[in-house]
């Protein structure tokens, strides 16, 4: 089952939230949409539940088109499971009864029996570690166990595709990490195809296969993980994910210079970089020597103990500013004046 | 695939359906009312006048009728809401004891018709009376009307004090307790003034209730002989001469000027009244009385036995006794008018008819009213908006209005099909009164169901059936429930445009009421009076049960 999307546009009324997006995802792949809030995740993710109508492009599943600007099939009618940002637990049902609604309704439904979906249903909260308060009410359950119970009747009808809109942005730090290793974990067992909208980038980074960037209705870049935090495609992927420095400066050929004359190799580097004469830099590839032993130097503005690291923020003489992460026992004080290397 | 072009019909039909249902909605509920606009400007032979204009404006009993309903109103505005701000005040912020029956006991008058009301006043009044005898108070006067408007309305204005009490901080108040001020002033200087404009709109709603009311100024005041607006209305049409439906179509139309202005008016004054702060409220009491609590309690009381209690057991005497006039005693005491009641035809039809037009007409409002605010609160349709809007329109015009622009719409027969004079009548009549409630309680329900509970039943691919069945209904029945509930209600004691549209077998709960009482019949129409309060105290008991029971999915609903 792979999901094909094509120059899939969307505005209202004067605002374009998704311009020309072209996605596949395939079988069994976990692919997460980051991006910062407004950049069109959810709008996309609206669109392939079938909540939205688009205005231009199509959406096709398994071959066969589910939604152009002309018409689009129902959500009901598509093989779908959604995990919704505020959960969307019914207040009126029970743990078991919302595990096994989707199995009763759901045209694309395996069990065809009460007992065989009772018996699936029991199945998922025990997947989830939920099976002891199945008789529950939403009103009696806590922010995770809401989580799990949505997931759970998510999954309880083995769809197609799950969809999952920030799934984890009400649960506070701990229980998000937990979730996480979970999420991933059902994935692993569970296998299907998931599509995760968030925007918080080391959500992306921990679970996904490939990451979908979003930025102003249009993809930035899409790859493993991997390659997006190491190899930015352009300036916003590269701050947004890899939290990198811009340094303004002027490429000449591979070369970058900056400051008053320090060169560095930028081999590979891709062309919108070249394009806005900017040059990506972790502030871990950076260090910071003495004045006299770079032609990049400046004053430090702020100095932030981290506990391992010490986090400098350096005002260059040039008008850059450069976060530099320098070791924790560095003896940085603000007005002190550095050079700054690349690694 | 199919589902595509499934989906593509569907697409072409939802428009049509939306205009069709709005066309449906001009003509059903805005339709007559222009109809009537029509009748005012128009001479016997069709043509353009101001003529009935002029017959009205220079007539001098007209102007005497105008003042009679501004006095009678005002004074029954001022007196309601000096019972309303009073009780609320006691309830909300002293630590009256049982406060929970008193509560109950205050809300009476919501459930019972005011003609009945004023039926048992009439007995309780009648001049071989204790009360007459020791008060010497004369019920068939300008006092009298505004005693009965007062006594029917007061919980109206209390509801809304209370509810607004409660919100008030009570740092507010209690930083006027250390600017030095005692509680009068304080009650004077801060609780007072915070309520202004919630006092405002209550007083305004109370003025329009007067109004509409046909109960009580046609039971005190045509014996009384004081005329007040819906009452000359009425006497006008039922006059049959000429010119009778042209003058009253004037008349209405200067009525429901008024009414209109009214309700722009409180309108505008409910979003200007200050929020006092506190969402919820606050229920716990600010004033503590010590032993002076018992002695509030005992006025208390005696205010509700006197005003919600006694009324109803001399309605019950004065049922069970032979002649009219006489005071109840228990030798003479005799089942006769019941036993008369039940055997009357007009009586168990009257019965049966109000029973039936009250289910019909809560399935019919809730149907409109359900299906309309969803598409206008959901969908965010702009064509539900507007059927909104007409929909809601004919409630605040008074009842006496709608009777009248419905015979002359329905009087000749309508392509063919003459509703007038039968039964159907009195059904669109009530639909056109009373969808707005039920309206006005979806709205409230769809308001709070979250977008979300929706889609995740869409997303688990449960179908339209499906999703009403089993997340939508189940989620929004508590108001829902209470607003059919109100209109049952509504419809059973519905009386000022039954008493124009009734015909022989048609005639309703209420007009049996009024034609016994009209024709001095007051022992028969105590004794039917009393059967009804029996069977609304049940129906009472019903319709609290079931919505203790939807509170508690609600609260289930709110934590969640």
């Amino acid at each position: 089952m792979s999901t094909v999307i094509e120059h899939l546009n969307m505005t209202f009324q004067d605002y374009q939230a998704l311009r020309d997006v072209n996605l596949e995802i395939r079988q069994g792949e976990f692919i997460a949409i980051l991006g910062p809030s407004g950049c069109g995740k959810t709008t996309l993710l609206r669109l392939l539940a079938g909540f939205l109508k688009p205005t231009g492009g199509t959406i096709t599943m398994d071959g066969v088109k589910i939604a152009d600007s002309q018409e689009i099939l129902e959500p009901n009618k598509r093989n779908i499971g959604m995990v919704f940002q505020s959960y969307a637990l019914w207040p009126h049902m029970t743990v078991l009864q919302q595990v096994m609604f989707p199995m009763q309704y759901s045209r694309f439904s395996k069990f065809k029996t009460d007992a065989q979906r009772q018996e699936r249903a029991r199945a998922m909260l025990r997947l989830v570690g939920m099976e002891k308060l199945e008789n529950r009410y939403p009103s009696e359950l806590s922010g995770g166990q809401k989580q799990r119970v949505a997931i759970a009747r998510a999954l309880a009808n083995e769809p197609a595709l799950l969809l999952m809109d920030e799934p984890l942005s009400n649960l506070d730090a701990a229980l998000k990490i937990e979730m996480r290793r979970e999420i991933s974990r059902l994935h692993r067992e569970v296998g299907g195809t998931v599509l995760y909208v968030t925007h918080d980038q080391a959500e992306a980074l921990g679970m996904a296969d490939r990451i979908v960037v979003m930025s102003q209705g249009e993809i930035q870049q899409i790859g493993s993980p991997k390659e997006i935090f190491a190899h930015p495609a352009n300036a916003f992927v590269a701050q947004f994910v890899g939290q990198s420095n811009l340094i303004r400066g002027k490429w000449e050929g591979d070369q970058f210079i900056c400051g008053s004359g320090q060169t560095v190799n930028g081999a590979g580097i891709p062309d919108s970089f070249h394009e806005d004469q900017l040059y990506p830099v972790k502030a871990d590839a950076v260090r910071l020597v003495a004045k006299d032993q770079s032609r990049f130097t400046g004053k430090v503005k702020e100095v932030e103990y981290q506990g391992f690291n010490t986090k400098v923020i350096m005002n260059m003489d040039d008008g850059n500013v450069v976060q530099v992460l320098a070791g924790g026992m560095a003896d940085c004080r603000e007005g002190m004046e550095y050079g700054i290397q690349f690694a | 695939m199919n589902a595509i072009a499934l989906k593509a019909e569907k697409r072409l039909r939802i428009p049509f359906w939306g205009l069709a249902g709005a066309a449906a909605a001009f003509m059903i509920f805005l339709w007559p009312l222009l109809y009537l606009f029509r009748e005012a400007f128009m001479n016997p032979d069709g043509g353009f006048t101001l003529a009935n204009f002029t017959q009205v404006l220079t007539d001098p009993g007209f102007g005497k009728v105008i003042l009679n309903s501004v006095f009678i109103n005002s004074c029954a505005t001022l007196l309601t809401t000096a019972f309303g701000v009073c009780f609320a005040y006691i309830m909300a912020y002293t630590d009256l004891p049982f406060k929970k029956i008193i509560h109950t006991l205050l809300l009476l008058p919501l459930v019972i018709p005011s003609y009945i009301v004023t039926l048992a006043w009439m007995q309780m009044f009648l001049k071989s009376s204790i009360f007459y005898k020791l008060t010497h108070f004369e019920l068939y006067s300008y006092g009298g009307i505004i005693l009965m408007f007062a006594v029917c309305q007061y919980p109206m204005v209390y509801l809304l004090c209370l509810s607004h009490f409660r919100k008030i901080p009570r740092e507010l108040e209690q930083a006027a307790d250390i600017s030095g001020c005692g509680w009068w002033k304080r009650f004077w200087k801060v609780s007072l003034p915070i309520t202004k404009g919630t006092l405002a709109n209550a007083m305004l709603l109370v003025f329009l209730s007067c109004l509409d009311n046909f109960g009580i100024v046609a039971f005190i005041g045509i014996p009384a002989n004081i005329q007040v607006l819906s009452t000359d209305i009425y006497k006008t049409i039922i006059s049959v001469t000429d010119s009778s439906f042209a003058v009253s179509a004037v008349k209405a139309i200067i009525l429901s000027i008024v009414a209109v202005a009214i309700i722009l008016l409180s309108r505008k004054m409910a979003e200007n009244a200050q929020v006092a702060g506190c969402e919820k409220e606050d229920m716990s009491p600010r004033l503590f009385l010590g032993n002076w609590k018992y002695l509030l309690l005992a006025a208390v009381g005696l205010f509700i036995l006197i005003v919600n209690i006694i009324p109803f057991l001399t309605l019950a005497g004065s049922a069970m006794t032979k002649a009219k006039g006489v005071a109840f005693s228990p030798a003479t005491a005799s089942f006769a008018n019941f036993d008369k009641v039940l055997h009357n035809s007009k009586c168990l039809n009257g019965l049966k008819n109000s029973v039936l037009l009250a289910g019909g007409t809560a399935l019919i409002c809730g149907g409109i009213g359900v299906s309309v605010s969803y598409f206008a609160e959901r969908r965010h349709s702009a064509i539900a908006r507007k059927v909104q809007s007409m929909v809601t329109f004919p409630y605040s015009i008074p009842g006496i209005i709608l009777g009248l622009s419905l015979i002359l719409t329905y009087a000749r027969s309508f392509h063919g099909v003459t509703i007038y004079g039968t039964i159907w009548i009195l059904l669109l009549a009530y639909v056109i009164r009373f969808t707005s409630v039920i309206l006005r309680s979806s709205n409230t329900a769809f308001a709070q169901l979250d977008g979300s509970m929706e889609e995740a039943a869409s997303a688990c691919g449960a179908g339209n059936r499906a999703k009403w069945q089993r997340v939508i209904l189940p989620l929004t029945s508590g108001p829902i429930a209470s607003g059919l509930g109100m209109v049952i209600i509504s419809s059973l004691m519905e009386l000022t445009t039954s008493s124009l549209l009734w015909s022989g077998g048609s005639e309703t709960v209420g007009v049996v009421i009024f034609n016994f009482t009209s024709a001095g019949m007051s022992n028969l129409a105590s004794a039917y009076s009393s059967l009804i309060l029996l069977c609304l105290l049940v129906a009472a008991g019903g319709i609290k049960l079931l919505s203790m029971g939807v509170r508690r999915g609600k609260s289930r609903a709110a934590a969640g």
